[in-house]
């Protein structure tokens, strides 16, 4: 609670003009220390009737599918607690598998807890999809971080209706997304996410494990990642190819998606 | 999955998850199902029941020719009338098969009616009269010809039924008639035969007319008596030689010129010759006694015609020079007896020699016996020789004769063999000819019989009746399999589906996959969107199965029987399941 007066205040205080102390160990010079705060942030209104549409939780009465995902929340920051972790990757072995959705709600879960604040990255850069969930319109992202070095300020969203949530599209689809996200901009960006806050938990939305090297090109730059298995479509093929893959990483756990779907 | 035990759970999971699937290839195949029960078409059947009534008149009187048993018998009538002329002409004459005909070969379509055709055999257990032990034989037969048009089986059916019944009465009469021509011919064949062994019998015994075993005793005793009668002769010859013998010594005793010889013309002249040869020597030829004795033999001569034969000089001769002899010896040459009597041997010699048949004493002597008594034994030894000649002449005719006999009796054991082979082969001949007659007799009753139908024969029980019910298909059968084909395949298809399935299920099986269970299970959020469209979805469905009831129930209103009727029906069947 503390920490997010503080941060607060502190927010308060830039928008005043005041210079942030801002950590600045290993900058790289090319990359701007621009402050991320909610005043820089675009406040967006996103409708609860869209939400509800998405299926994201925040849409919602306490009810099966919410308790689920709180479940989820309390055992991941149980264990990113554990090893002092907060950066977190959402994927799944194939695609359509709920990974963005899981990756969305699962972040927003982790809003609601006061003394969290998240960022919710769209990594998936061949087929961006967070921000329709979010009922957004496409706008620029991290592809425009990445290739454009627009500031990372133009780019953030604040969806008004989740509090502690930051959301950083992707922007335009782009092919060549694994080399950009295995790009020293792009980990330099992680590092400086990483350290700004502590207390900040950064949830990236990945592409799927096997049908791109994106996943895998980006996973040694996250402390942990979360696999999605989409009960009766992922096999327990794809399942031990994927965690095959990832053994490098640190694999919090899985999630089973969709279960008790007839058909 | 695979590790874990299955539970209830999965299955229901299962079936949960799938039973669209299977409610759509269930619901789909047992509505085929259900259309083929309709669609079958169906298949009437019209039989005709024939009993194969035994002979009238009891076989003990008169046997059939016909001795095949009934069973068999029909098996051949049924091949013939299956054959494909008679099937072809049914099949024109009703005009079957029309569809099929449009789409297959004619051998197809005979074989179809074969199908269709069936024979079923009654059988009863009975005691064979003929061995006395049990078996099996065929009392009746059911014939049947199954189609679609009751008419038309019924139709084909009685014409079925009636070529059987005509083949049949064919069949045998034709046997009869048969077994009857074979036997007549037969026994034509064994007349021949035996008329030929006759006649070579007859040949053979023209041929040994002496040598049969017949005669052997005949000939046995007639070589007896010939061999006596040659025993006989030999005896009687013995005795003539004897005889020959005793009345040769008894001429050797006496002399062929008797002294005391009546003095006969021809003694006369011998007494002259030799006094006129005495004469001759004593005097000169002009002595007067020389003349006379001269003349008076020349008279002599003249009267007996007898010439002075040589023979009569040469014994003169000789006798006188056995007197020369004597006389050398007593005197001297010159002694006038001496000279005297060289005188007369020369005059004698003189007349041999100018006479011309120069000859022996003896021969001359022989020739000419005088003495009675020589010339009466003279006369008996050649009698007896002329018995002896005659009984060796019989003797070689009875040597010929046993010859002749032995021979024949020695032939006898052959021509025997021979004899009694023919004879034999003639008995045989004979005693196959009878047989065969009186075969051929029976033969003829039984084909009498047979004429006049009163041997074992079909009749019919039961025409062909024009069929009122389909016999197939089955159609609650075929429904209710399809039922149970439906529910089968429904079912299959989930646990085909389900065991092809590999992808992950419930956290049991994410803990197999992952090695650990997952950090939460996220159940599946329907949407509103997604909530509304399977009610609607539902709804029509609902809606859609009402309307197929509705026309299954107008189907089987209209096609299969009015609704009331099954509706009793479906009663009486409860009921009788009931009460049984």
């Amino acid at each position: 609670m503390e920490r997010i007066k503080q941060a607060l205040e502190r927010a308060r205080a830039e928008r005043q003009g005041q210079p942030a102390s801002i950590p600045t160990r290993d900058a790289p010079a090319h990359v701007p220390a621009e402050d991320i705060t909610y005043s820089q942030t675009r406040n967006v209104d996103v409708s609860k009737t869209t939400l509800r549409k998405n299926r994201v939780i925040t849409g919602f009465d306490p009810c099966d599918f919410t308790d689920a995902y709180k479940m989820l929340r309390t055992q991941v920051l149980q264990r990113l607690d554990e090893n002092d972790w907060n950066v977190l990757a959402v994927t799944s072995p194939g695609s359509g598998e709920g990974k963005s959705l899981t990756a969305l709600n699962l972040a927003a879960s982790i809003a609601m807890e006061i003394d969290h604040t998240v960022l919710l990255v769209d990594a998936n850069l061949r087929h961006p999809s967070l921000h329709q969930h979010l009922g957004l319109p496409d706008g620029p992202g991290l592809n425009d971080y990445l290739t454009k070095d627009s500031p990372l300020s133009e780019l953030l969203v604040h969806p008004k209706d989740i509090e502690h949530l930051t959301f950083l599209p992707a922007g335009a689809a782009m092919l060549n997304s694994a080399e950009m996200l295995n790009s020293p901009k792009m980990t330099h960006l992680v590092d400086e996410l990483k350290n700004r806050y502590a207390g900040r938990i950064i949830v990236f939305d990945l592409p799927p494990v096997l049908s791109a090297a994106d996943a895998l090109a980006f996973a040694p730059y996250v402390d942990a990642a979360l696999l999605v298995i989409e009960e009766g479509k992922t096999s327990r093929q794809e399942v031990e190819n994927a965690l095959e893959l990832l053994s490098s990483t640190n694999v919090l756990g899985t999630v089973l998606n969709k279960a008790g779907n007839a058909g | 999955m695979e590790e874990q035990a299955l539970d209830f759970s999965d299955y229901l999971g299962a079936f949960k998850r799938r039973r669209t699937s299977i409610l759509v290839i269930t619901l789909s195949v047992f509505l085929m199902g259900a259309l083929a029960a309709w669609l079958w078409p169906a298949t009437y059947k019209s039989s005709a029941t024939i009993l194969i009534k035994e002979q009238d008149i009891p076989p003990e009187m008169v046997r059939s020719t016909v001795t095949s048993f009934a069973s068999q018998r029909i098996q051949a009538i049924s091949q013939k009338v299956m054959a494909r002329p008679n099937l072809l002409e049914l099949i024109d004459k009703y005009n079957l098969y029309q569809d099929e005909r449009k789409r297959l070969t004619t051998e197809q379509i005979i074989k179809e009616m074969r199908d269709n055709i069936s024979l079923d055999l009654i059988d009863a257990n009975v005691v064979d009269p003929r061995t006395g032990r049990p078996t099996a034989a065929t009392i009746a037969f059911q014939l049947s010809f199954s189609g679609e048009n009751p008419v038309q089986v019924q139709k084909v059916a009685n014409e079925l039924m009636s070529l059987y019944l005509k083949e049949n009465l064919k069949e045998r009469s034709e046997k009869a008639s048969e077994t009857y021509e074979f036997l007549d011919q037969e026994s034509n064949r064994l007349n021949k035969e035996i008329a030929d062994l006759q006649e070579k019998l007859a040949t053979f015994k023209e041929q040994h007319a002496n040598a049969l075993p017949e005669l052997q005793e005949l000939n046995l005793s007639i070589l007896n008596r010939t061999e006596s009668e040659r025993s006989d002769i030999d005896n009687q010859i013995r005795a003539q030689e004897q005889t020959k013998i005793y009345l040769q010594s008894q001429l050797a005793q006496l002399k062929p010129f008797g002294a005391d010889a009546v003095l006969d013309p021809k003694t006369r002249l011998q007494a002259l010759r030799t006094e006129y040869l005495r004469l001759l020597a004593r005097y000169s030829t002009d002595h007067p006694d020389v003349i006379r004795t001269k003349r008076e033999i020349e008279g002599l001569e003249k009267e007996t015609g007898l010439v002075d034969s040589s023979a009569e000089q040469l014994k003169q001769i000789e006798v006188l020079h056995g007197e020369l002899g004597t006389l050398r010896k007593k005197y001297s040459p010159e002694h006038p007896d001496v000279v005297k009597l060289e005188r007369q041997i020369k005059a004698l010699e003189q007349s041999v020699e100018s006479s011309p048949a120069p000859a022996n004493l003896a021969t001359a002597a022989a020739d000419n016996p005088d003495n009675p008594a020589y010339i009466q034994i003279q006369t008996q030894i050649e009698a007896a020789e002329n018995q002896i000649r005659s009984l060796r002449a019989k003797k070689e005719d009875l040597r010929k004769k046993l010859d002749d006999y032995e021979q024949r009796l020695t032939e006898t054991p052959q021509v025997e063999r021979k004899y009694s082979t023919l004879q034999r082969d003639l008995q045989n001949a004979v005693a196959r000819y009878q047989d065969i007659r009186l075969k051929l007799t029976s033969a003829e009753i039984a084909q009498e019989l047979e004429k006049d139908s009163k041997g074992e024969r079909f009749e019919i029980v039961e025409p062909p009746i024009l069929p009122e019910e389909p016999i197939s298909p089955n159609r609650p059968a075929i429904l209710f399999l399809s039922f149970v084909l439906a529910l089968g395949s429904g079912i299959g298809y989930a646990a085909v589906a389900e065991s092809l399935d590999s992808s992950v299920r419930g956290s049991k099986g994410v803990a197999s996959a992952a090695g650990a269970p997952p950090l939460a299970v996220i159940p599946y959020l329907e949407s509103d969107r997604e909530k509304s469209r399977r009610k609607g979805k539902s709804y029509r469905r609902a809606a859609a199965l009402i309307g197929a009831i509705i026309i299954a129930i107008t189907l089987l209103h209209n096609f299969w029987m009015p609704l009331d009727v099954f509706w009793y029906k479906a009663l009486r069947k409860a009921d009788v399941v009931i009460n049984t």
